[in-house]
């Protein structure tokens, strides 16, 4: 069989797999080399311009999002610190001083249950307001902050400073139209007339954080448009930004699933990969299409990536796991030696995760109008041919036909005559998949598109009017 | 119209609008926790409910008063659904002060929803900061509670389609997203009832009534304390007992705190402010002071009936309407040169306006008041003009408030909320 996949634009950046270590090991060197020289250039730049800007960034789990902002903002001269409970002693971070601080408090009981989410980040916010008010004492003065008020945390830092510039990172906006809410009539049943209530109470949180922002950024236009009006016209759609480099596709690549059994792309491999197997993700259709899929496709390998959890929407109401129940639905309707060719590897480490969307022939992906999975834009990056829902989120990356096939969420049928399509046909795969790539390349690359269009955003945000 | 009212102390603020509605046809329907069991009041229909639950104790303290709000919200929008099968209001009436209205364009997505606004708490409002002798002592973070206190307002902008407001001055509290949507529309005096009567007499004790002969001096407030000017008025009380030795000096009020907070080292202000004063005063002056503590409405009227001269005095906060009864009755007033009694009184047109805090100013004008007839004639008949032209219940305010309940009526539905009723 005909090897596939596409060469790495830049072999020297693509320290993929266990072959490039040394390469990535030089290559980390030479680029701390490089900060650490511009460092020193632009410190010493700005001991002339003084246009350094100091700037405070808030995780609960610092880096989080802001893993590559952070050392970026460091590297141009800029003086970052972090706040954040994650760590215990104050440390340095690739140059980002860590000062950690601790939650004070603990939620209470018997509240009303549509406050319990807004106590949990009241608490949060004034720990976060106390260690700010020691920050601010000791000298500190930041000039742009950047948080993640996800858990609540940033919520009163415009009191500890009135002109410093706050910009939020806009991940969701709870019940808007057109998203999750209701999407899927299966699970819609016996939803209460109340839940609408208690989502609005649950974006308290983002609507307290409004009146203290400056702007946002959103990762995806689906997120953006999650918010208010209100709110919508100050959030910035920048990605994260996608290591192209490292989630790039590799001709070599293989992946253990047992020791019988190493897959390789001369494998008919079919990957469906989520945090956790569940609804929002589309499990409920992926595992309904897997009888036919495995009856069409008597050489596949059905690579299933996910924890037995659920990230969203809360797991079945009989105390099963999501995953369990819908293997139990279709179980009966594939033969035991079918049953052999699907592989339940759990959650894998990120090395494994790659390799597998590179030796991957037809990547699926499903989810409802929510927040987009990475492991979708790392597919596309990975140049893997990709059969994914039909749904808001995904359409902003996956143009029917040019970087992927988009299939209805609901129609298990249609799911897997889409997917035999794009098995049967190499070319229409290699298209697809280096479209999908290409797409990235331009739209999502870390360090030549998202990272300076960040950074970018950083210094408008510092130039917008301070209303203390 | 089918109309549904929402006040927690029902009637509150629609004791004339609601029997107004129902006399003009409208079918009026009223939801409270007020009452234990259906009744009819006035045409209205009263229709009780109970809260769910109660308040959680250890709940994060800037959440608590929050937390209330949400509990008699979400025990409202339980009533509501209740009485859904059988009524369809067309205007809601709600004042969304302690939050029960909050959630009902969810259960009406179609009607019109109209909040009466009293007060607003603004981060470093004047009145938090008005007097220097008791400087705001609450900790920085007392704007993050008010913060999250205003969320309750915060929940109801989005569902209101408009507000009411009976001042100028409570709607300047507003954020201007309210104040785009709020008239300015008094609930009115009733000038028949609240009037001058040369022949009205209050009984003090047994041995004591009050008439129009009598040099009578009024200071009325809901509780004695410094948002009302009681620490002001005690301090000149000494030396007015001296200047005017045949005065009778009848003040009303509780010993309670309506406003602001209790005093620091515990007990009422009525008691802090006696203490600090009776020393100045003899046994013999002491006995013309009359604490009545809280009256009747007949004996409230009387009193003003036979006032000579009406101090009242204001932090710049909500207005007592005893004032502006205090001007229907005729009275003659010295008054706070405060905003909300700018408002409704003209300095040496209206009433006489001092500084809050002029001491002297307050007793000096209060002498020449008491000893000036015609000055004292002057000021009440043009104080009581003003109330019937401006404020008159029946002639200026229902039918301002009916106009009002029309025209929200009449405005297109709001949109959805964000994130509206689940739609199946």
């Amino acid at each position: 069989m005909r090897r596939e996949g596409f060469v790495c634009g830049d072999r020297r950046k693509c320290y993929a797999g266990p072959e490039h270590s040394d390469k990535k090991r030089v290559l980390v060197e030479y680029k701390l080399l490089a900060c650490r020289a511009y460092t020193g250039i632009m410190q010493f730049y700005n001991i002339i311009k003084l246009s350094h800007m100091n700037i405070l960034i808030i995780h609960q789990n610092f880096p989080g999002q802001y893993k590559h902002l952070g050392p970026a903002l460091v590297c141009r001269g800029d003086r970052v610190v972090a706040l954040t409970p994650k760590v215990k002693e104050r440390s340095s971070w690739q140059g980002v001083d860590i000062v950690p601080y601790k939650i004070v408090g603990s939620s209470s009981k018997e509240i009303h249950s549509w406050l319990r989410d807004l106590e949990t980040k009241v608490i949060r916010a004034e720990s976060c307001f106390n260690a700010a008010m020691q920050l601010r004492d000791q000298g500190f003065s930041p000039d742009v902050i950047l948080a993640h008020h996800g858990w609540g945390e940033p919520m009163f830092l415009k009191d500890v400073w009135p002109m410093a510039r706050i910009g939020i990172y806009c991940e969701y906006y709870y019940g808007s139209e057109n998203s999750d809410t209701a999407f899927d009539p299966e699970f819609c049943k016996g939803i209460s007339e109340k839940e609408p209530i208690r989502l609005r109470l649950r974006n308290l949180n983002n609507t307290l954080h409004f009146d203290i922002a400056a702007g946002g950024i959103s990762p995806t236009l689906f997120q953006a448009n999650t918010f208010p009006p209100s709110f919508r016209d100050k959030i910035h759609v920048i990605h994260d930004g996608i290591d192209t480099a490292h989630a790039c596709p590799n001709p070599d690549a293989k992946l253990v699933i047992s020791q019988d059994l190493t897959l390789s792309r001369t494998d008919e491999v079919i990957s469906f990969v989520n945090r956790n197997l569940e609804p929002y993700r589309g499990c409920h259709t992926f595992f309904r299409a897997l009888p036919k899929i495995l009856r069409n496709r008597p050489n596949a390998h059905i690579v299933v990536v996910g924890g037995d959890g659920a990230s969203y929407g809360g797991p079945p109401p009989d105390g099963t796991t999501w995953k369990q129940r819908f293997i139990d639905e279709v179980r009966a309707d594939i033969s035991d030696t079918d049953w052999q060719r699907v592989h339940f590897t759990g959650l894998i480490s990120y090395d494994k995760f790659i390799s597998l969307l590179q030796v991957s022939r037809a990547h699926i992906y499903l989810t409802y109008p929510f927040v987009l999975s990475w492991s979708l834009l790392e597919t596309m990056s990975a140049g893997g041919a990709i059969l994914a829902s039909d749904t808001a989120p995904v359409r902003e990356v996956i143009f029917d036909d040019e970087t992927g096939l988009l299939t209805d969420f609901f129609d298990t049928d249609a799911l897997a005559d889409n997917l035999n399509r794009l098995l049967d046909d190499a070319g229409l795969r290699s298209r697809l998949g280096a479209a999908a790539r290409q797409l990235v390349l331009d739209r999502f690359d870390l360090e030549k598109t998202c990272l300076p269009q960040q950074l970018q955003w950083v210094d408008a945000l510092a130039q917008t009017p301070a209303h203390p | 119209m089918n109309i549904l009212l929402i006040h927690q102390n029902f009637p509150g603020q629609y004791k004339q609008l609601g029997p107004a509605l129902v006399a003009r046809g409208n079918r009026v329907l009223a939801l409270t926790p007020n009452v234990k069991t259906s009744l009819q009041w006035q045409g209205v229909e009263v229709v009780p409910y109970r809260m769910n639950r109660g308040s959680s104790k250890n709940i994060h303290r800037w959440l608590g008063d929050l937390e209330s709000k949400i509990i008699r919200a979400e025990s409202c929008f339980d009533a509501a659904v209740k009485i859904r099968q059988f009524f369809t209001p067309d205007v809601i009436l709600a004042h969304p002060g302690w939050g029960e209205p909050m959630f009902l364009q969810d259960v009406w997505p179609k009607a019109r929803i109209g909040l009466y606004c009293e007060w607003y708490r603004q981060e470093s409002q004047s009145a938090d900061c008005f007097d220097p002798e008791f400087p705001v002592t609450e900790q920085a973070t007392a704007v993050q509670r008010l913060r999250l206190r205003n969320l309750n307002a915060a929940l109801h902008v989005d569902m209101a389609n408009a507000g009411i407001t009976p001042t100028k001055f409570q709607l300047a509290s507003y954020p201007k997203i309210w104040r785009d949507v709020t008239s300015v529309i008094h609930d009115g005096i009733n000038t028949n009832l609240v009037c001058p009567n040369l022949d009205a007499t209050l009984e003090i004790s047994s041995d004591l009534t009050l008439t129009r002969n009598d040099e009578v001096i009024s200071f009325i407030n809901r509780n004695l304390e410094p948002s009302r000017g009681y620490h002001k008025f005690m301090r000149v009380l000494p030396h007015l007992l001296r200047a005017r030795p045949q005065a009778q000096v009848v003040v009303l009020g509780g010993d309670s705190v309506s406003y602001g907070v209790a005093p620091a080292g515990g007990g009422s202000w009525k008691q802090l402010y006696i203490d600090e004063v009776r020393g100045d005063i003899s046994d013999a002056d002491w006995a013309r002071v009359h604490f009545l503590g809280r009256v009747t409405y007949d004996r409230f009227l009387s009193l003003l009936q036979i006032s000579r001269a009406h101090i009242y005095l204001s932090y710049p906060f909500v207005l007592s309407w005893s004032l502006m009864e205090a001007m229907s009755a005729g009275a003659a007033i010295v008054a706070s040169d405060t905003a909300p009694v700018r408002e409704v009184m003209r300095n040496g047109e209206t009433g006489i306006l001092v500084d809050f805090f002029d001491e002297d100013a307050l007793l000096s004008q209060l002498i020449r008041l008491l000893k000036d007839a015609a000055l004292r004639a002057r000021l009440g008949g043009a104080a009581r003009r003003q109330i019937r032209q401006f404020y008159d219940l029946k002639t200026i305010c229902l039918p301002q408030q009916l106009r009002w309940v029309d025209a929200l009526g009449h405005l297109g539905a709001k949109p959805a909320l964000v994130n509206g009723p689940v739609q199946m």
